[in-house]
């Protein structure tokens, strides 16, 4: 995805940032160039994988389920 | 007793101490001056507590003398500093941050309670990358840290100033926090041992979040048995911190011994073609030949999701971020600007204003990972290679006790040499993020020195909760190597 000005300016509203024009210009170029990077992740083969959010910590020692 | 106390490690300060031969004031006061002799130089402190330091100094040296007491500990009477991040009680806590910087906590974080009950001593609080979101220092409020190594270099980051205090001697030990590399990356760039325990195995408790699901707590020290006496002290279940984990842990200190024999290291090798630089390709060459003299088994291993790891980490981490940085603190701390009259304004005007460039940015991209289709396209792809390189790692431990890879693919870079291209700064931390997404332990040491005289770390990565074969493997190579002895002289430059 392409990374505007525009589209900076609009996630700062959401994320309660204010920022001046150059920031929003600065801003934009850089994130467009991680978004750039980060769609390497489209070439990982994820079908049928779980998402994990949280290592399972508690594993080790807590019993099953019903027990 | 005339010497350079402050030289000295935890486990040798520790022996002087029992026996008499030095008290805590003394070594107290060698640390202060050796700050004060310093610091102009470094930057490595955010805020240094002489006094309050000698009173705790005092304290100890009157329960070493009660031979009776039921108080002592190794860690009676030893001087440390603590990263600003983690709470302390009624000292300011600024997590380098303008929002925070009037901060003052009204609880001690849990590793600074175990630390205040065994007695030793406070210096200060370090400096850091803003809110620990950074790789080399440069985005803290404060003057930069330095790396005592070369003055025009970066000590790394986030816990920049805890490499560098302990590098230079300006403490015995120090705590850090380790996001994605954050303990690691600063010791590598220093030459000192940081470990990254577990996820949960150290409280978090009063530690300011970065990223819940990776952040993690640990010692950076001047060698590898420091980093085990420390442990025993920092680590343990914690019912106010709900990503604590119920294991009960070993003394770690019996790990502390020089048998790897038998013992099976996974060296990434393949990985390493093309993306590191040749002093410390060599290096990791040198450690694993030496692990194979002294009987450890080298193995050959893959990793395949490794690759994806740092987008992963990155569309992760700075979802995490966006929602602990925003969720209320914007509007609880900091600044305000000008007069507020509607919500909306009070939004914008919050005190989000003061924070600095990259963690603004590092808010936006986790806010845009996180926006409409990007949640399935970016965000959950990333949880699921989360669990593919989880994957990865059980794989190679079904085989392995230990991995070994480089901490960084290079030594310390310049101030401002990763401003251009921040994608850069992000890969030199390949070889540490994947160990955050799948909550292993790991542990840089220093395995040798660059054709620019910068201290080269290896990281080994363990099992989870694997915290002993780590200590083992990483005390048998330091007793035979003596890289980790060699001290920085402060103030030079390598170009």
């Amino acid at each position: 995805m392409k990374i505007t000005a525009e589209y900076v300016e609009s996630m700062a509203r959401l994320s309660c940032i204010r920022l001046t024009e150059e920031e929003k210009t600065a801003f934009a170029m850089e994130l467009d160039m991680i978004m750039n990077y980060l769609d390497n992740l489209k070439n990982a083969d994820t079908r049928g994988v779980e998402p994990t959010s949280f290592v399972e910590i508690n594993k080790i020692t807590l019993p099953d389920k019903g027990t | 007793m005339d010497m350079e106390l402050y030289k000295l490690t935890i486990h040798e300060a520790s022996d002087l101490l029992h026996r008499g031969e030095i008290s805590s004031r003394e070594l107290t006061k060698s640390v202060l001056e050796r700050i004060e002799a310093t610091e102009s130089k470094l930057h490595s402190f955010i805020s240094i507590h002489p006094e309050a330091a000698l009173k705790q100094a005092d304290k100890a040296d009157w329960l070493r003398e009660n031979p009776n007491s039921k108080e002592l500990h190794v860690l009676t009477g030893i001087p440390f500093a603590l990263k600003d991040n983690i709470c302390t009680r009624g000292i300011r806590t600024t997590c380098a941050s303008r929002l925070m910087e009037q901060f003052n906590p009204s609880i001690d974080g849990a590793v600074v309670k175990k630390l205040k009950n065994a007695h030793a001593v406070l210096i200060g609080k370090l400096n850091m990358d803003e809110f620990a979101i950074g790789s080399s220092g440069e985005s803290s409020i404060f003057p930069h840290t330095r790396n005592p190594w070369a003055a025009d270099r970066v000590p790394g980051g986030s816990s920049g100033g805890s490499a560098a205090s302990v590098a230079a001697d300006q403490v015995l030990f120090s705590l850090g926090s380790d996001t994605g590399g954050s303990i690691r990356q600063p010791a590598s760039f220093c030459g000192i041992t940081g470990m990254k325990p577990s996820f949960g195995a150290v409280s978090g408790y009063g530690l300011i979040p970065f990223a819940t699901s990776l952040d993690q707590l640990g010692p950076m020290c001047k060698d590898v048995t420091d980093c085990a006496i420390v442990m025993n002290v920092i680590t343990g279940f914690d019912p106010m911190d709900r990503m604590s984990a119920k294991i009960s842990h070993p003394d770690y200190t019996s790990y502390l011994k020089q048998d790897v024999s038998g013992m099976r290291i996974g060296l990434l090798r393949g990985w390493m073609e093309g993306t590191i630089s040749g002093d410390v390709r060599m290096a990791i060459e040198k450690a694993a030949k030496l692990y194979q003299d002294m009987g450890a088994w080298i193995e050959e291993i893959t990793l395949p999701h490794m690759e994806y790891a740092v987008s992963a980490y990155l569309l992760i981490s700075s979802a995490e971020a966006s929602h602990n940085l925003t969720a209320g603190k914007g509007m609880r701390m900091g600044y305000k600007e000008g007069e507020i009259c509607e919500l909306d304004e009070l939004a914008v005007g919050s005190g989000l204003q003061s924070l600095g460039a990259s963690v603004k940015k590092r808010i936006l991209l986790g806010n845009t990972g996180l926006c409409n289709d990007n949640y399935e396209i970016y965000y959950k792809e990333a949880l699921k290679l989360r669990t593919l390189i989880k994957e990865d790692f059980d794989r190679v431990f079904e085989k392995c006790d230990l991995i070994l890879t480089p901490t960084n693919p290079d030594t310390a870079f310049l101030f401002g040499e990763m401003e251009i291209n921040v994608i850069e700064m992000y890969k030199y931390d390949a070889y540490t993020v994947p160990v955050n997404l799948a909550g292993l332990p790991a542990v840089s040491i220093p395995c040798g020195f660059d054709s620019k005289g910068l201290p080269i770390g290896m990281q080994l990565i363990g099992r989870l909760y694997g915290e002993g074969a780590l200590l083992q493997a990483s005390y048998a190579f330091e007793q035979n190597t003596d890289h980790h002895i060699k001290s920085p002289v402060l103030i030079t430059s390598t170009d």
